[in-house]
């Protein structure tokens, strides 16, 4: 990836004031937002995916990203935590700041970035190891050695993943042996055990059943007491039962972002209305 | 449009198109429910009574339709707000089919009396609610918030017409305790008539909730997104 540096970071005290000129399709008036995303734009070599979003990310809510498959959903939050780093032909214009800083200042430190926005994707990732192994994995490499400490952390994250009751009499076994549902709470046990900030999720259901589903979505409502969380979900119901903000992109534009229950109820784009009617294209 | 996209356009379609129906015969009831006053026909307001029935029958096939589409398809935005404005649109109508029922139950005992020159002018009264009502309905068909809200406006006038049948009949009474029962039967029907206004009135604030999304019922309350009234939870 190429981050040019000519990249318009805007200089301290010089970011936009949300109040002046503010467009209330695009900015609820966030207080105290953990993200500022300013003017982002990203390339696929020449295939722009990106254009020139703004948007600020409250702390300790769900953030919802929804739109049609392709329109940057994805791309969008792998920005978040520099995955699209790991993608040779990207270019990105603009900045993301996380709590006023820059992510793409070279006094980042990526894996510090990522300790602190995790992530879980949509298919259920688990290691090939046992359940304990999964969780100590990110602690260990961060470092943490000690033995008793280590197993505190897996039973904190457990319990923070409403994982713990179901596993706690087999930590050693295969976590492959999970079923799908227990998998994809085993991974956002993964993601917590390294005690992010944020968590980012891309379509964390899509694979599940109903049960299971719900289960995710009830463990997102506690966990975001400690944690902000931003999921990508091509479902709207999804969106709008565990959301507390609701951000509509449409190819590779920010079209509308609000309180999720206004959105739904009464947005104020057309092609918001359309989309979440059924009657788009 | 798929075969489910379409199904659920002809329902939302299905559902306008009942209640508009639903709407007709509540405004021909009222109308007849005027005529039986005006020419003391009990046998008309008799089937203006027993009409009600068709009118209950098309609630609860609303009510129904409703239900399917918010279970099948749980609508989004627009259709969102046409669905909630068209429920309790169907509530609303149902309890003026009755009030048009309750004038003639009063316009059948007024038939069994003599005559009486009562100081309301009923038919007039009448259709001042029937035009707010028609107005009202008109409003939801062509989704006009402006057009909804005059008529809100004009509810005022029902009321204060009430006010003054209730203090001339008040006075009718002391002055010929003879024509009670009539002055009171009187009393009911102006009461009725007015209750048709705020009906009309329900219908048009639902229908600025469907085109704005805003709820202008109740002006001085506002509700928190957790659903309770500000202040509700003991705040000083
Ligand atoms: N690694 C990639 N290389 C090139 N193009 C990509 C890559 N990933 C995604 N895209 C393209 O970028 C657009 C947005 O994709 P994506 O962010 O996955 O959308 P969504 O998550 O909303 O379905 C699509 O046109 C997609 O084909
Ligand atoms: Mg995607």
């Amino acid at each position: 990836m190429t981050t040019p540096d000519s990249m318009p970071v805007p200089p301290k005290g010089a970011v936009p004031d949300a109040a002046a000129g503010r467009d209330p399709a695009l900015d609820p008036g966030i207080e105290d937002p953990i993200f500022s995303v300013h003017g982002l734009s990203l390339h696929y070599g020449d295939k722009q995916a990106l254009h020139d979003i703004s948007i600020e990310i409250p702390r300790n809510r769900i953030t919802a990203f929804i739109g049609p498959s392709g329109c940057g959903k994805s791309t969008f939050l792998r920005c978040f935590n520099r995955l699209n780093d790991l993608l040779d032909n990207v270019t990105i214009r603009g900045d993301i700041l996380f709590e006023g800083r820059s992510i793409f200042s070279p006094e980042v430190e990526i894996n510090t970035l990522r300790r602190r926005i995790g992530m879980v994707f949509q298919k259920s990732n688990p290691f090939p190891k046992s359940i304990y192994e999964n969780i100590a994995y990110g602690p260990r490499i961060h470092g943490v050695r000690d033995r008793r400490r280590l197993d505190e952390i897996v039973e904190r994250s457990l319990r923070a993943a409403a994982l713990w009751d179901e596993v706690k009499d087999r930590l050693h076994d295969n976590a492959l042996g999970l079923s799908g549902g227990q998998q994809q709470r085993l991974c956002i046990a993964r993601a917590i055990a390294v005690e992010p900030d944020v968590v980012l999720l891309d379509e964390p259901c899509s694979a599940l059943d109903p049960l299971a589903t719900a289960r995710i979505e009830e463990l997102m409502q506690d966990l975001k007491e400690n944690y902000t969380l931003i999921i990508v979900t091509h479902s709207m119901q999804q969106a709008s039962r565990v959301s507390d903000y609701t951000a509509f992109l449409y190819l590779g534009r920010l079209i509308e972002y609000g309180v999720t229950e206004q959105l739904f109820i009464k947005p104020r784009k057309k092609e918001t209305e359309d989309y979440i009617t059924g009657r788009f294209g | 449009m798929t075969r489910l996209e379409r199904h659920y356009a002809e329902q939302l379609e299905e559902i306008s198109s009942k209640l508009m129906r639903m709407g007709g015969l509540v405004e021909q009831a009222i109308e007849s429910a005027l005529d039986a006053y005006e020419r003391r026909d009990a046998e008309l307001a008799q089937r203006v009574r027993d009409a009600d029935v068709e009118i209950n029958r098309l609630e609860l096939e609303i009510d129904q339709l409703g239900l399917e589409t918010l279970v099948r398809y749980q609508p989004a935005a627009r259709d969102l707000r046409f669905l909630i404005a068209a429920m309790q649109i169907n509530t609303d109508l149902e309890r003026v089919g009755d009030i048009a029922s309750n004038v003639c139950k009063r316009v059948q005992e007024l038939c069994e009396e003599p005559p009486w020159e009562a100081p309301i002018d009923v038919p007039g009264m009448g259709r001042l609610a029937l035009r707010m009502l028609h107005d009202a309905l008109d409003a939801f068909v062509s989704g006009n918030a402006d057009a909804a809200r005059a008529v809100i406006a004009r509810d005022e006038q029902l009321d204060e017409i009430m006010e003054q049948a209730f203090a001339d009949l008040l006075q009718a009474m002391r002055d010929d305790t003879a024509a009670t029962s009539r002055a009171i039967r009187h009393s009911f029907i102006a009461k009725y008539l007015e209750r048709i206004g705020d009906q009309a009135t329900n219908i048009c604030e639902l229908v600025v909730f469907m085109v704005e999304g805003t709820v202008i019922k109740h002006p001085r309350l506002t509700v928190e997104s957790d659903g309770t009234a500000p202040g509700s939870r003991g705040a000083p």
